[in-house]
């Protein structure tokens, strides 16, 4: 059991998909777990804003990749931590038959509802965190002088594993989900 | 005119303030209603991640860069890359807010 999830909107801003992330984070964060969970703002964990990299280091992370470049995995990788739990926006996506529109201010219908969708399951995923009293974080250290920009990342860095359609725990973390169930 | 022929454009892209979902919305404005084609926005993350698109972009062409708050997050990203970018604007002062706005 933690008190707070971190949620990790993959951060992109060119893609249709990284919007329909971030609206997904604010939906989990203000409305479905307020005051249990906490964004992670990028740029600010660039910078070294202490309270992201607190985040990070002491609670677990809940990271939503919006596409098949893993850019919200990837950060997590190159600064030394794993991530709780992944949700994979294009596997939500095709399950629901559910499109991006083409509209990176304002969400369109269709990908509105897959915001909501991705919020539904980020939230059923830190839920379980916050109420599944034997599941124990063990808490994670950064990487301080991380190379950044260089172009080389494994394709599957932390081997995930599917536990229910979109969402994904790396294989050396704890389960989330009380066993035999899926939350 | 110079021999400047595509300007790129990075807004904080924060999630903690208002003011970063201003600086990104008034990129989305810039590139797809202003100046599309010649202009286009930096994402971070890909950038972070080593897509050579995204670092021949910042390489290749100027950078304007848009803070949203005292942190200047956008900036200090650019000085970690050891990228000097062309310009930069500072939304929280547009906004009237304090220049240490955080």
């Amino acid at each position: 059991m933690v008190e707070r999830v971190c949620i990790f909107p993959c951060g992109g801003i060119k893609k249709t998909e990284s919007t329909v992330a971030r609206i997904a984070a604010y939906i989990v964060n203000e409305e479905l777990l307020p005051g249990k969970t906490m964004i992670l703002c990028v740029p600010a964990f660039l910078r070294g804003v202490e309270e992201d990299l607190v985040m990070v280091e002491d609670y677990p992370t809940v990271v939503i990749d919006c596409h098949e470049e893993n850019c919200g995995t990837n950060l997590l990788y190159l600064s030394g931590i794993t991530p709780a739990a992944r949700i994979f926006i294009p596997d939500l996506a095709a399950a629901e038959n559910l499109s991006y529109g083409k509209n990176r201010r304002e969400l369109d219908p269709q990908a509105a509802e897959l915001a909501a969708i991705v919020a539904r399951e980020s939230a059923r995923v830190a839920s379980a965190m916050l109420e599944n009293s034997s599941y124990q974080f063990p808490g994670q250290q950064l990487n301080r002088k991380a190379f950044i920009a260089r172009g080389t990342m494994p394709d599957d860095p932390f081997h995930y594993v599917e536990v229910a359609t979109g969402i994904y725990k790396p294989r050396d973390m704890p389960d989330f989900f009380l066993e035999g169930g899926v939350g | 005119m110079g021999n400047v022929e595509k300007v790129a454009v990075y807004p904080c892209g924060g999630v903690g303030f208002v003011v970063s979902s201003i600086a990104r919305y008034a990129v989305y404005l810039v590139t797809e209603d202003l100046l599309p084609g010649q202009t286009e926005i930096v994402d971070a993350l890909r950038l972070i991640n080593g897509m050579q698109d995204e670092i021949q972009l910042v390489e290749n062409h100027p950078t304007i860069i848009i803070d949203g708050c005292a942190y200047q997050c956008g900036s200090n990203l650019f000085r970690l890359l050891g990228l000097k970018p062309a310009a930069r604007i500072q939304a929280h002062i547009m906004a009237k807010l304090p220049p240490t706005f955080v």
